[in-house]
């Protein structure tokens, strides 16, 4: 219970720490629209990693749904 | 990296559209786990299709366990009037054998398996002004495990598209059978959701949380071990926060991450990731990363094998023990011509029980070590 309270205090705290960043125009986004400062670079490459990672760990999540299930972990 | 290492020379400074987004297990029940990338706010370009080929092998005590050999065709391509498809295909072929138990117990799992699994997933999101809806169905099938699964996803962006919210939800239903137990046919039920957000903090850093929950009803233990028995359900949590940095005088990129995870048989993992893409010139760009990963036992792991007490939850998975581990990448990329780029990589990994977080992991557990190769060529229309 305690674990769940500090979970749902970081998060709140993470989102208005988030939502309190300063507006950027679009002008100023050259670099962020550059290919390799996106968050997944490479989706095949990604599925493969996750994959492996999936197999050989006890926890996985947090990149997104819609994931086939795995019967190894 | 290879396909969006094509899109730099389209990027437009009006928005950051260019943040778009297998092996199997130890035995021979693995499955798909493409996901749904979570953001972007218009259909790609153009068409893009890429052929990827990875190679993984694993070793312990100085022998080869398991080896899979997986490869991929990935697709995304605009439609038309806002819409958008992806989709991949891969066919794995996989042999060998999962982790020992335990260093006293050499050679108790492992019974030998060689398995077909072909996997794949189509998903198609449409792009309005203030926010896309997608759906997915993912299907994956092999000799002892069959997995079909959907989902929906919303993401909702600001009008100075500087603040993107995710939402969405999915759920899967697996099949498991077993090819050393004729008479297994067991299946389980997963509903997943996730709520995410992506902000532009600056000109050169952007961050992105997401967390995702899972609650899962049906037969998870593993037909293949010995005394393998593990509860009928099992919720999780895991927060995934990225954040990457560029640094303008290098004209490098940092992305680190940071993802914490609990679930209800007392695993609580934290995964740590760093990554930094430094282009070459005009045509290459290389990638050096590292990763540290930790994580508790599950309550039902036990470090006595045979446990005295046969009646409860047992498992001697060395994937459900304390152990932390760590990994080495180094990925390098090169845009050749005509819309044609190739990449490579190369991934070592490494898991013992001391490098658990505050040390004292399960001790019992041997060293387990596993590389991977991955090499892609892609092309954009």
């Amino acid at each position: 219970m305690l674990k769940r309270t500090n979970l749902l205090i970081a998060a709140v705290a993470l989102i208005v720490a988030i939502l309190g960043c300063a507006e950027v125009k679009p002008w100023q986004k050259g670099n962020l629209a550059k290919s390799h400062m996106a968050f997944d670079t490479d989706p095949a490459e990604s599925r493969f990693t996750q994959h492996v990672y999936t197999s050989k760990e006890g926890s996985h999540g947090g990149y997104g749904i819609g994931g086939g299930g795995c019967g190894c972990n | 990296m290879t396909n969006s290492f094509i899109d730099e020379k389209k990027q437009r400074l009006s928005g950051y559209e260019a943040l778009p987004k297998l092996v199997s297990a130890a035995l021979a029940i693995p499955a798909v786990a493409a996901t749904v990338p979570a953001n972007a706010e218009s259909p790609s370009e153009g068409p893009i299709i890429k052929f990827f080929y990875g190679d993984y092998d694993d070793r312990q005590q100085g022998a080869s366990r398991m080896h899979v050999k997986a490869p991929m065709v990935w697709v995304k391509s605009p439609i038309k009037d806002g819409l958008e498809a992806e989709g991949s295909f891969v066919w794995d072929s996989m042999g060998g054998a999962s982790p020992y138990y335990h260093n006293t117990l050499t050679g108790a799992s492992g019974l030998g398996v060689e398995d077909i699994r072909r996997a794949g997933d189509l998903k198609v999101t449409k792009y309005f002004e203030d926010f896309s809806l997608g759906g997915v169905v993912v299907a994956s099938d092999e000799d002892d495990y069959t997995s079909i699964g959907g989902a929906i996803e919303s993401r909702i962006w600001t009008a100075d598209k500087n603040t993107t919210f995710t939402v969405g939800f999915g759920g899967n239903e697996d099949e498991i059978t077993s090819s050393i137990a004729p008479n297994l046919d067991e299946s389980r039920t997963v509903f997943n959701a996730i709520f995410g957000i992506t902000q532009v903090i600056n000109s050169v850093s952007i961050i992105q949380s997401n967390i995702t929950l899972s609650t899962g009803d049906g037969f998870y233990s593993d037909p293949y071990k010995t005394l393998d028995r593990r509860p009928e359900s099992r919720d999780q949590l895991a927060w995934l926060t990225r954040y990457n940095l560029y640094i303008p005088e290098l004209e490098g990129s940092l992305h680190s991450d940071y993802r914490f995870y609990t679930d209800s048989w007392e695993v609580n993992s934290h995964m740590l990731e760093f990554a930094w893409y430094q282009p070459i010139g005009e045509r290459f760009m290389v990638r050096p990363g590292v990763r540290y990963y930790s994580q508790d036992s599950a309550e039902f792991w036990v470090n006595e094998f045979p446990p005295e007490d046969l009646e409860s939850f047992i498992t001697a998975d060395q994937r459900l023990s304390s152990f932390g581990g760590v990994t080495g990448s180094f990925k390098v990329m090169a845009d050749l011509w005509y819309g044609f780029s190739a990449d490579f990589a190369y991934n070592y990994m490494e898991q013992r029980p001391e490098w658990q977080l505050g040390g004292g992991g399960s001790d019992i557990m041997l060293p387990f070590t596993a590389h991977w190769v991955t090499v892609g060529l892609s092309k954009q229309f």
